[in-house]
């Protein structure tokens, strides 16, 4: 249960008796009303078809017990007993929500306070609630909100703490290029001085390695922080499969080769156009190929692409690389964490590309997951809809 | 000539750090990570280590409470040097045995004062014996 409809749950949720008299009806037949039903807290009394007023059990019983009670009221028309009541029973119209209906019943005489309350309807014979029935169904609800406040707090708390995460990760990763970059030119700087350049050329391609690195890791970082203040559009087009895929596998060519791995690409020909984004389709299986390639050395790297279940269409990855443990599976799509924090060093790579790839995957209806077997290779499967909902969700 | 081990396995660190601290009249030797270094300190004598903390393998952490624990090298003064650079990864770095804490991008004034503070307080001890 959620706490926007808490605050909408009304009167009319809660269990109610609708007895009803007639003003004529004598205080003896009420009595006798209540003896037989012994849970009704209160009985209506109705003048032809219109609300009169109602008589609240403990009230009357502890009224025939005074003095000449019985033989005042018992042989008399209820209404006398109504009429002579030191307070009026609280009316509510229906649409009265539980917090309210609490606020006016606690706002009577203490005396009072735990008389049955009446719900004037519209087109039905009023209801009486029991007091009791009340409370209870507000300390179901408090707890209910209780428990949900417990949940988004702690969900809340969780978040926070990934991004403090993600804060001192991302300061951490931004720190090692500039070390580079800051480094090399103070030590340019000497070389110039003193006129020793024999390395300089290899220093200032180190500064503008450095340089593309964080680069590529200040536009990952810009379009995760798009995606989650949901900025990030969706360009939707109608474009060939096959194209995309011999445009993928030429750009996964080069980087194959680079490990000597064997690359293959097996396409179900089913699938021919696709209505989707096709440059966020491209990013994704072309880091998605570019980590096959990179952790994977003298092996093997697939890309199979087939329909599924009707409208989908299923990009998988798989190679016979170095492969992941428990706990890097777990947190392989976080940001900045390649397995474990070095992996980028000897690797390469901003640390955001399955981060990003997987929030692409969503956005496009779909999902990316992952199995993977520590030295023995890893598998990534994405699954997209061939044809994207046009008003499907806006980021 | 002060002779310092440069433990750090980021290519580029490595390079441009040691450089700085050669150019700065250090005897500098170089290891790509905390195993490595041990390998070293068996066969070498040192005046100071410096480490960098997030290493694969045994990390930095790691791998200055194994030097910590070992009469050879417990007496070596070890410079954390990190790109963590949050004030509870300075802790973290002092906890684990290390003398001082400096973070990348390196300010080379700030990292010299750092290894002269070790350095001076190696000799001062060296000397009270």
């Amino acid at each position: 249960m959620n706490s926007t409809a808490t605050q909408y749950i009304t009167v009319l949720d809660l269990p109610f008796f609708d007895v009803q008299v007639s003003d004529t009806a004598l205080g003896s037949e009420v009595a006798r009303l209540f003896e037989e039903n012994p849970s009704l807290p209160g009985i209506v009394v109705m003048h032809e078809d219109q609300y009169f007023g109602m008589v609240c059990r403990n009230q009357f019983f502890q009224r025939l017990g005074r003095p000449f009670g019985i033989e005042i009221y018992t042989p008399r028309p209820i209404t006398v007993f109504v009429e002579s009541a030191a307070v009026e029973p609280v009316s509510l119209r229906p649409e009265t929500t539980i917090q309210n209906a609490i606020i006016l019943c606690l706002a009577r005489p203490i005396e009072f306070v735990y008389d049955p309350f009446v719900i004037a309807m519209k087109d039905q014979p009023p209801r009486v609630i029991d007091f009791l029935a009340l409370i209870l169904k507000q300390t179901e609800l408090l707890t209910a909100a209780q428990i949900e406040a417990h949940a988004q707090r702690a969900a809340a708390v969780s978040a926070s703490n990934a991004k403090s995460d993600f804060l001192a990760n991302m300061s951490h990763e931004l720190r090692t290029p500039l070390t580079a970059i800051i480094g090399y030119s103070e030590i340019l700087i000497e070389d110039v001085k003193s006129g020793q350049l024999s390395e300089s050329v290899r220093r200032l391609e180190s500064i503008a390695k450095a340089g593309v690195h964080l680069l590529e890791m200040i536009n990952g970082i810009l379009d995760l922080a798009k995606i989650e203040a949901r900025k990030m559009d969706l360009f939707i087009t109608t474009f060939s499969l096959t194209d995309l895929i011999s445009e993928i596998t030429a750009i996964a060519q080069p980087l194959m080769k680079k490990n000597d791995n064997e690359f293959s690409v097996i396409s179900d020909q089913a699938v021919v156009e696709m209505r989707s984004d096709e440059a966020k389709l491209r990013q994704c299986l072309t880091n998605l190929l570019g980590n096959a390639a990179k952790f994977t050395s003298k092996g093997r790297v697939n890309l199979t692409v087939r329909k599924e279940d009707g409208d989908w269409v299923v990009f998988e990855v798989s190679d016979t690389g170095i492969g992941m443990d428990e706990i890097q599976l777990s947190r392989v799509f976080e940001s900045f964490q390649q397995g474990d924090s070095s992996i980028s060093r000897r690797f390469g790579g901003t640390g955001l590309g399955l981060s990003l790839t997987k929030q692409y995957g969503e956005m496009l209806g779909g999902h990316l997951g992952v199995q993977s077997v520590l030295n023995q290779g890893t598998t990534f499967t994405m699954k997209v809809p061939m044809r994207v909902k046009e008003h499907g969700r806006n980021f | 000539m002060k002779r310092i081990l440069f433990v750090e396995d980021d290519d580029m660190s490595r390079d441009v750090i040691s450089t700085r601290l050669l150019r700065s009249g250090f005897d500098v030797v170089l290891a790509e990570d905390g195993l490595k270094a041990i390998e070293i300190l068996k066969t070498r004598a040192f005046d100071l280590i410096i480490l960098d903390m997030s290493m694969p393998g045994l990390t930095g952490w790691e791998t200055a409470t194994k030097l910590k624990a070992s009469p050879a090298t417990a007496t070596i003064p070890i410079l954390a040097l990190s790109a963590h650079a949050m004030s509870m990864d300075r802790k973290r770095a002092l906890d684990a045995g290390c003398g001082d804490f400096d973070s990348k991008p390196v300010h080379l004034p700030r990292l010299l004062a750092k290894i002269e503070g070790l350095l001076g307080c190696a000799e001062g001890q060296a000397a009270g014996k």
